[in-house]
């Protein structure tokens, strides 16, 4: 230990917590779906950038919900925010090597 | 940048007693089906059938439509729904008015009561198409669908519109032409401007969504949105001014080419989908699309046939109960289970907030098991009714019917059991 700053430790210990948020549909997680984008940590403040599988999604509210959720229970006296965004548009093509053996593909 | 605040949809309060009225009026009318079952070797103009084919399109499939899209919009257009009171009020509007036709048509009380229900419907209906109207006006990014929903929202008026001038026809007689021409327009109106504008617009968001496929074209559904539009109207002037059997085909040849664009959508959307086991409700929504096959041969052979015969009778019974039953009822049976969940879990993870993060899916408010039967036992229902039907055998008829009752009763328990699974989450 000691190799990384607090920045990267909290950023990496960030990325780990979101595989537990789950896409109710798909049953994987949103890592593994690609939805998250960045996750940085500068002054105090836990910043993740994230999108959806489309606009409109009837569970956006839930899983963004759960994003905040996960990071307050972890980093109670951080604060947080979750960016959404829909540039770049979300595509099959970023489910990762974990998500698309999740999915039989 | 955008915040990631979602928060868009109306209270459960405005949702749910659509969803539970409706599945209410289901098991009614399946019993009223049951009771009938002899009526169903004869004409379709005749007062229970008319009794039960409101019950059905007005207090099963139009409520559960009305829940779901005072749900569906908002998220879809990222705005929140113009007003929950007016919500209230067309659910209320639509329950009585539905009551008061049901009951007049099964008594074949056709005067005051059947005009006042058919007046209320179309209060509620209007009230309905104002606050989609609003809320769609206030989205700053309308998108395709929603341009298939207001259109068919304005359709269900302008269908309500007929059927309540229909309503006072019946006992004043006042249209130049034979009261089952101007029937049939009413009837295509709502099957076609309604139910199916209203399914294309939706199924087109939801599908994708729920089998995760990424088709980006939307041309298909803008030629669907034309050509059935276009058909529609030319159906309905063919009725009211033009009385040509050349029109009347072309109108159908039409409407039958945006349905076609619409199914290739659809065929796409199934290719490219990253769900490869589509569930049991998701399932039973596609197989909806492919028993659209049944409307489409029976309407095929009444517009080859003779329209007196007695065989045409039964096939016309046949078109009817395939759309509604067949059709309609079959997707509303399997997107409930895709969409009740949503909305419950959505409800809960609203009260959960700041208690960590809520792990829920959808599975988990109903059997699978339960789903599973209700899809076989429903679709052994509509074999053995259809056949019936065509071969007029009041045996087969009164055994679908008893399975469709049971496919209700079923239904009914396992909303119930999702109320009681999400008010126990909600207690947690």
């Amino acid at each position: 230990m000691g190799y990384l700053s607090e920045r990267d430790e909290i950023e990496l210990k960030v990325h780990s917590l979101l595989k537990t948020v789950i896409d109710p549909e798909l049953n994987i997680s949103i890592i593994d779906m690609g939805l998250v984008y960045n996750i940085t940590y500068e002054n105090n403040l836990i910043e993740i950038t994230m999108t959806l599988s489309s606009k409109g999604c009837p569970m956006g509210e839930m899983i963004t919900g759960n994003v905040r959720e996960v990071i307050t229970e972890n980093f109670p006296e951080k604060e947080n925010h979750v960016n959404l965004v829909w540039e770049p548009a979300w595509n099959p093509e970023f489910i990762n090597a974990a998500g698309k053996a999740a999915l039989g593909r | 940048m955008e915040s990631s605040d979602m928060t868009y949809t109306p209270a459960a309060s405005v949702i749910l007693p659509h969803y539970f009225t409706g599945a209410a009026c289901f098991i009614v009318s399946t019993i009223l089906i049951a009771l009938s079952a002899n009526d169903f070797t004869g004409h379709y103009f005749q007062p229970h059938l008319l009794g039960i084919t409101h019950l059905l399109v007005l207090g099963w499939a139009t409520m559960i439509i009305f829940g779901a899209l005072y749900q569906i919009l908002p998220v879809i257009l990222e705005v929140k729904l113009y007003s929950e009171s007016l919500a209230r009020i067309s659910y209320l509007l639509l329950l009585a008015g539905t009551s008061l036709i049901g009951y007049s048509f099964w008594k074949f009380n056709v005067g005051l009561t059947l005009q006042s229900g058919a007046i209320i419907v179309l209060a509620s209906v209007s009230v309905f198409l104002v606050n989609v109207y609003q809320t769609i006006r206030s989205s700053k990014d309308p998108k395709t669908d929603s341009e298939f929903i207001l259109t068919s929202a304005v359709w269900l008026w302008l269908t309500v519109c007929a059927g309540t001038v229909l309503a006072f026809n019946l006992t004043l007689g006042f249209l130049s032409r034979d009261h089952l021409e101007y029937l049939t327009m009413h009837a295509h109106m709502g099957f076609v401007g309604w139910f199916l504008l209203l399914i294309i617009g939706v199924g087109s968001r939801l599908f994708p969504m729920f089998l995760v496929s990424n088709v980006k074209d939307q041309r298909k559904l803008t030629y669907a949105y034309y050509l059935i539009n276009i058909g529609l109207i030319l159906f309905c002037l063919e009725i009211l001014v033009m009385n040509s059997k050349l029109l009347h085909l072309g109108s159908a040849a039409l409407i039958l080419t945006g349905l076609l664009s619409f199914l290739v959508f659809m065929k796409d959307v199934y290719v490219n989908r990253i769900k490869k086991k589509p569930d049991v409700p998701l399932k039973q929504g596609l197989l909806a699309f492919i028993l659209l096959l049944l409307p489409l041969v029976s309407a095929g052979m009444l517009s080859l046939g003779d329209s007196a015969a007695a065989a045409s009778t039964s096939i016309t019974l046949v078109y009817g109960v395939s759309i509604i039953l067949g059709f309609i009822s079959t997707l509303i049976l399997g997107k409930t289970y895709k969409t009740l969940p949503f909305i419950l879990i959505l409800q809960l993870s609203r009260k959960h907030k700041g208690k960590g993060q809520l792990s829920l899916k959808q599975q988990d408010l109903f059997s699978s098991r339960m789903a599973t039967a209700q899809f076989i036992i429903y679709l052994s229902s509509l074999a053995l009714f259809i056949t019936g039907i065509l071969i007029r055998q009041t045996k087969l008829i009164s055994a679908g019917a008893i399975l469709l009752i049971i496919t209700a009763v079923i239904y009914n328990y396992t909303l119930l059991q999702m109320l009681v699974r999400y008010t126990r989450k909600h207690g947690n």
